[in-house]
């Protein structure tokens, strides 16, 4: 999906063109503290002489400049240029100092000499003049701006806007709607001779019937078809139009059954295991009477489209898992332990802080769970069907969880993406609502999306070569869903999507016939967002994947893969079964004394393995292959917090020159090192693949995926455990005394002498 | 038993696919992390036909050839490979083990002096348990004859996992249970009989007792200098029996006053150098209290010596004092003597106390952590049964310690000394990590081995009674879990910053088993006097003699070495971990976390592949190019430069 063309720049004039943008960062310092608009949008309000908070330590770091309110984002400028070190992500549409009005979850203005503080919401009113506007961000940063030098009214008028904006009224006053209107205008003519079709995106969306045949085909799902009863949504108001059913249900049949479903959501199928079986998600049905009935008729379809006619396996979500009530709680406590919770006090007791926000508890059951519906899936042979009472939310994170788990397409970036395309976007995870986007029902919002990434980001901790992204990309797609440019994350049913781009597009007078994924494109089009190099930063080099680790016309023998889909793991041959009888003495094991209290846990009986323990245990005692199933290592002691995620702006959390990154930059060096070769290799062989014939036209850089190349032998300075993002003036929580190191220490009060804090302000 | 291991077959035996039974990881005593290097098929063979999960203990891979040919014939075997003067001392059949996490296996036990040996043939492949007899802490005769008329064995051992096997009631009651023989060789100190160390015979291409020699790494880092001299007082272990023959000691100081200082230091353990930095001349020094006792003694030669170390440094006039203790432990060694050093007494000194609790706080702490480990982990309360365990806590603290030693001395270029009340416990601790940030020598293997010569062994940490070899004494006062805490906190180290140390997570594995496993003479006695006496370096084989023969097994793939990297870890519980791949690696569900090293050694063997293949394109184009030059214009050959490489 990285176009490796040169973008001609008239396309997105609005943009720097992205193969320039190294060069054009080296530009004039500002005169004017101007703001960078992009199309649509207005300034609404601004004040000078405002001060932004950088460092907690103290005063001397923070930049002084100009903060703006727009109809998009709240814009910081400072009054000197900013550092041309390049230490970090830079986003093509928002500036390091920039919040998206969608990411802000809670805007508190403070007075410090009254004493007072408010949380502002829209149209409401302040009594006092802030002397400090404290933005908590839905992407975890807080930021802190100060207008001691700042005109008292502007400042206020700043503050009253910024809480205004931040709470649309309505949907389409979103700002992406206006964005994409004159954006689709601006670059109209462009696209319609010969720009490649929905936007030259290679994710499926899944609104064309094409879509669903191509994994039906791939999964060899023969016994499925795809059905289009719910065009125009005249079924279902959640479901997409096109879904895959059984081919012995007829469309006749499945509009009857619907009524019976909740929300008229017939079941959906998701995936076929190369054994035969499916995956299939349904919402629970809504008459109790026709219950056994109905379930009975879809049990039998499923069955039938078994190859093997095996049984069918049905997962009741809602009574094994956390509910999103839980789930939000869950986040907003772990989110207070990692950001808002004074680095200190959080350190005494963080491991049971930890554990008592119940997040990775949460994390876990998920993955467990999935990997329960994988041993039916592999190990039982049957099809499973997993329900939820509106099947929107559960079923979203287990179903992607299952097939991240199965089958090694999803877990390269164009197949996670169509993941997320298909069990998320298409199948009505409510994206509006537990996004909260229009900050209108709390007891909507949920992090179901996020805590779907932190599983992934698990088995990609576990499993580090086996994924195609990163973790850095995993962060930066959580980030995306506070942009609101992006049609992935702002609808709560591709029937609300499909409705609001009609609107849409009837308002900006765009052309009926155009597609949707062309004028208001997801967030799969990375190229709205980052430069190609900053894209490569998405890319895994220690990926094991199809193309991505061969050699070309030669095999390099640590690459063996297999080549028939061999994803099932009972393909294998059947485990060595455990001896049985052999239990002699266990009940000898009586204990006695005073040996009893001292032995007791160490020497605990063994007790019987299940059929599902068995399974995982088999598994494990294998070496994984990255290319088949994987199952993630679910001991709570394998289970851990996403540093990244949670901990990237926190000052006193970043490593200097340390960090995960440190190794991902050394394997980048390598993988672009082998790259090279690999190019040079190709320009030996030429197309007609005998001459050697190098081609000095085609340069090398244009193959090149790492971030990191073979000429930079030592990391550079700036990286950190936050790379490629930054704590420095992002997670201002309220100013303390001390000195950088002494923060790191427990006890530092009692430790650090009055002559230790002079030497070091030194 | 597979008894491969040709040292060629190591680099390709990561990439094997083909796993031991589950229940090898409980086998094996030196097993790494790393399950795939259990499995290692030596050269020409196919890993199928390795029967039996196989110990990865040393000697098997050291001669290659002879090793190799054996493979086959003893697969079968029920009795393990011997290694050179092992002697099998009992054997016996129909026993059963309790593995804990696949149940109840009858097999064969053999007892050798240096091992335990169970082999299950009822299984495929085998199951086999080998052991070590040094890691062996306790025995217990668990069940007396019951109604099955079965006698039952626990086995607590030093490195976090208890065994249990039963054997049927002896017909004959005269003859020993073999696990009364096992208690004979699994105790030799308690039982007069020699440790193994003292027979192993197998030679390795490197004496290991030449890899530190003081005089040389105090030329290393400078020393003598115009401040610092090597004195020779200790040579006969006379001022102090504890600290080794070489001391590096302020210019200024004359041998005999230094014996003064002696006399005022507990144990004699005067303040001597570890380490100067390279351009400030900001000195760790290293000592044991001071012996102010309740009345508050003085002594002007350690003033003076003290004064002498701060001079020594023109950067700074001010020294600081990092005493590892609570305060309140400081305070309390003043009734037996000990102390701490006053203000009064000590201008121009700062003390600082680092909280650090004592060896029998840690073995406590140790004991609760193998509590929530072993056998299995409790599916809820995970982390707060972790925290009660107080284990990272005291890491925490340790680690915190050893920053801020380090950070003085680099940020503040300020020289600092060190001690606990002895100062061979947790200031063995604080001065090596110290050192590990600061100097990037000691982040390589061999550095690191000079680092534990140097500090641990040499200045008299004492691992035998800290250990407990051969003894059978398992509730010894003594005991405590320093070193592996130590090893720990580099564990630590290398988490946060994965490209800063040359060696990997085995090397460390493998440094704490062969700790207990008795195999090699490094880690006996308890100090370098002791040693020299005991004969150990003439007697034993030392552990850097195996680890320096295969060095690529132990090898961080990953490693940068940039010079002068000083590495400030972030000493906070959001980054420091349980040590899973050490703690928990007996646990079958436990899958080793760190392909990363493995996969970068396949993308290593991909770039020589490619870059031979570049190589003898270019060589053919430079030929037809030379053949038909002048048919083309320009050669060909000018853009082909080979990629440069890093290694």
């Amino acid at each position: 999906m990285f176009s490796t063309k040169p973008m001609k720049p008239t396309f997105k004039c609005y943009l720097p063109p992205v193969q320039t943008d190294v060069k054009k960062t080296i530009e004039p310092p500002i005169k004017k503290l101007e703001p960078k608009l992009i199309q649509g949008e207005i300034v609404v309000n601004e004040v000078n002489f405002v001060r932004k908070c950088i460092s907690a330590e103290s005063s001397q770091d923070d930049l002084w400049g100009k903060l703006i309110c727009t109809n998009f984002k709240v814009s910081f400028i400072p009054q000197d240029a900013p550092s041309k070190q390049k230490s970090q992500l830079s986003h093509l549409l928002l500036g390091e100092h920039d919040i998206p009005l969608t990411c802000l979850e809670q805007v508190v203005t403070a007075n410090d000499t009254k004493g007072k503080k408010k949380v502002l919401g829209s149209n409401k009113k302040l009594k006092f003049n802030p002397t400090e506007l404290i933005l908590y961000c839905k992407d975890l940063r807080i930021i802190r701006f100060c207008f001691d030098e700042a005109g008292p009214e502007s400042a206020k008028k700043v503050c009253l806007a910024i809480a205004h904006y931040s709470h649309p009224a309505d949907l389409q006053l979103l700002f992406g709607f206006e964005y994409q209107g004159r954006r689709y205008h601006a670059s109209k003519g462009e696209h319609v001779n010969g720009s490649a079709p929905r936007g030259g995106l290679r994710t499926p969306i899944f609104d064309l019937p094409s879509d669903w045949d191509r994994e039906i085909k791939r999964t060899g799902a023969s016994e499925w078809r795809v059905c289009s009863i719910n065009e125009s949504y005249v079924i279902s108001q959640s479901l997409p139009e096109y879904i895959v059913v059984p081919v012995s249900l007829a469309d006749q049949d499945l509009k009857q059954y619907s009524i019976f479903f909740t929300d008229q959501r017939i079941p959906l199928w998701c995936w076929n295991h190369p054994n035969g079986s499916a995956l299939v998600r349904m919402a629970n049905i809504s008459d109790p009477f026709q219950q056994r009935k109905i379930d009975q008729k879809v049990f039998t379809a499923i069955t039938k489209s078994h190859p093997q006619r095996s049984e069918v396996i049905r997962s009741d979500l809602d009574k094994f898992l956390p509910n999103i009530q839980d789930i939000q709680s869950a986040f907003v406590k772990v989110r207070q332990i990692c950001v808002i919770d004074p680095f200190e006090e959080s350190e005494e007791r963080w491991l049971s802080s930890i554990e008592n926000s119940r997040w990775l508890e949460y994390v876990r059951a998920f993955l467990k769970h999935s990997a329960d519906i994988v041993y039916y899936l592999d190990g039982k042979n049957a099809s499973v069907i997993l329900q939820e009472e509106e099947d929107r939310d559960l079923n979203c994170v287990v179903s992607s969880l299952v097939q991240l788990m199965l089958d090694p397409h999803y877990r390269s970036l164009i197949g996670f993406q169509s993941l997320v395309q298909k069990e998320w976007v298409m199948a009505g995870h409510r994206f509006l609502d537990r996004c909260n986007h229009l900050k209108k029902n709390e007891k909507e919002e949920s992090p179901l999306f996020l805590l779907f990434l932190d599983c992934v980001w698990q088995m990609m901790n576990q499993y580090p070569a086996a994924f195609e992204f990163t973790e850095a990309y995993l962060t930066v797609l959580s980030d995306s869903m506070w942009i609101p440019l992006f049609s992935t994350f702002l609808f709560n049913s591709p029937q609300q999507r499909a409705q609001h781009l009609m609107d849409f597009a009837k308002n900006k007078a765009i052309p009926q016939g155009e597609e949707q994924a062309v004028y208001f494109p997801p967030v799969w089009d990375w190229s709205q967002q980052f430069s190609t190099k900053d894209q490569t930063l998405f890319n895994n080099p220690m990926y094991v994947g199809k193309g991505a680790a061969c050699v070309q016309n030669g095999e390099v023998k640590t690459f063996r893969r297999t080549k028939q889909k061999t994803y099932s793991s009972t393909l294998r041959g059947t485990p060595a079964s455990l001896r049985n009888g052999l239990k002699i003495g266990e009940d000898s094991l009586t204990r006695r004394g005073s040996l009893v209290s001292e032995l007791k846990p160490d020497f605990s009986p063994v007790k019987d393995e299940s059929p599902l323990e068995r399974f995982f245990r088999d598994w494990f005692s294998r070496a994984a292959d990255q290319q088949g199933l994987l199952i993630p290592l679910l001991l709570p002691s394998h289970v851990a917090l996403w540093k990244l995620y949670f901990l990237r702006w926190v000052p006193e959390a970043c490593i200097p020159k340390g960090g995960p990154i440190t190794a991902y930059h050394k394997l980048s060096q390598l993988v672009d090192e082998i790259e090279i070769l690999q190019s040079k290799l190709r320009q030996y062989k030429g197309p007609s693949g005998s001459t050697p014939l190098p081609n000095p036209s085609r340069p090398l850089s244009d193959q090149r995926r790492m971030y990191f190349k073979a000429t930079s032998p030592t990391p550079p300075d700036f990286l950190t455990s936050s790379f490629p993002f930054t704590p420095m003036g992002n997670l201002c929580r309220r100013s303390f005394q001390g000195t950088p190191i002494s923060k790191f220490l427990n006890g530092a009060k009692i430790w650090l002498s009055t002559e230790t804090l002079a030497n070091d302000s030194l | 038993m597979e008894k491969s291991g040709s040292i060629d077959s190591l680099g390709s035996k990561r990439s094997s696919s083909r796993h031991p039974s589950v229940d090898s990881l409980s086998s094996s005593s030196t097993s790494r992390s790393d399950r795939s290097a259990q499995a290692k098929p030596p050269s020409g063979m196919s890993s199928d036909s390795v029967a039996t999960s196989a110990e990865l203990s040393p000697e098997f891979r050291v001669k290659p050839k002879t090793a190799a040919k054996q493979v086959l014939r003893d697969s079968d075997k029920e009795e393990p490979q011997l290694l050179p003067n092992e002697t099998v001392q009992d054997m016996a059949q129909d026993v059963t083990y309790f593995c804990p996490f696949i149940g109840a296996l009858r097999g064969t036990v053999t007892v050798t002096n240096y091992r335990l040996f169970f082999k299950c043939m009822d299984r495929e492949p085998a199951f086999v348990l080998d052991l070590p007899l040094g890691v062996v802490s306790r025995v217990e005769k668990i069940g007396s004859a019951s109604s099955r008329g079965d006698v039952s064995y626990g086995l607590v051992c030093k490195d976090i996992r208890n065994l249990r096997f039963a054997h049927k009631q002896m017909d004959d009651t005269l003859r020993k249970s073999i696990f009364e023989v096992l208690v004979k060789f699994a105790f030799p100190v308690s039982n007069g009989l020699p440790i193994f160390a003292f027979e192993y015979g197998q030679v390795f291409p490197e004496n290991g007792w030449k890899v530190y020699d003081a005089v040389s790494e105090y030329k290393r880092q400078g020393i003598p200098n115009e401040s610092w001299r090597i004195s020779k007082v200790n040579d006969h272990y006379e001022v102090c029996d504890t600290y080794p023959s070489t001391l590096a000691v302020p210019v200024n100081i004359p041998d005999e006053e230094l014996k003064r200082v002696a006399a005022f230091r507990a144990k004699g353990r005067v303040p001597v150098l570890s380490w100067i930095h390279p351009e400030s001349q900001a000195t760790v020094t290293r000592c044991s209290q001071p012996m102010v006792g309740v009345n508050g003694k003085r002594s002007k030669e350690d003033e003076k010596y003290l004064q002498a170390i701060m001079d020594a440094n023109a950067q700074s006039h001010k020294l600081f004092i990092f005493d590892a203790r609570p305060s309140v432990n400081a305070a309390a060694n003043k009734m037996k003597g000990g102390g701490f050093e006053s203000e009064d007494a000590y201008q121009n000194a700062e003390l600082v106390f680092l909280d650090i609790h004592n060896i029998h706080v840690m073995r406590e702490s140790l004991r609760k952590l193998k509590d929530v480990v072993y056998p299995n982990i409790e599916d809820s309360h995970w982390l707060s049964n972790l925290e009660s365990t107080h284990w990272l806590e005291h890491i925490k603290l340790i680690m915190a310690g050893a920053l801020r030693i380090a950070d003085k001395v680099e940020s503040g270029k300020t020289s600092v000394v060190v001690h606990c009340s002895d100062g061979w416990d947790r200031t063995a601790q604080l001065t090596s990590l110290a050192m590990l940030m600061l100097d990037g020598y000691y982040r390589t293997i061999r550095g690191f081995e000079v680092l534990l010569e140097k500090e641990w062994l040499s200045f008299g940490h004492r691992f035998q009674l800290r250990v407990g070899h051969g003894d059978k004494n398992h509730t010894d006062a003594d005991r405590s879990p320093v070193f592996i805490q130590f090893i720990d906190c580099v564990w630590q180290l290398t988490r946060q910053f994965p490209a800063a140390f040359e060696f990997n997570e085995y090397f460390l594995v493998t440094i704490l088993d062969h700790l207990y496993s008795c195999l090699f003479g490094t880690f006996l006695c308890n100090s370098e006097q002791q040693r020299l006496k005991e004969e150990v370096p003439k007697r034993t084989v030392s552990l850097w003699a195996y680890i320096n023969s295969q060095l690529e097994e132990f090898t961080n793939p990953l490693y940068v070495n940039y010079s002068n990297h000083v590495l400030f870890p972030v000493v906070s519980l959001r980054h420091l971990e349980l040590w899973v791949g050490y703690y928990i690696r007996w646990n079958p569900r436990m899958r080793p976390q760190e392909p990363v090293h493995q996969r970068y050694k396949e993308l290593l063997a991909k770039r020589a592949e490619l870059q031979k293949r570049v190589d003898e394109l270019q060589r053919e184009v430079t030929n037809r190019s030379a053949s038909s030059s002048s048919e083309r214009a320009g050669s060909p050959t000018r853009s082909i430069t080979p990629v440069q490489t890093f290694v």
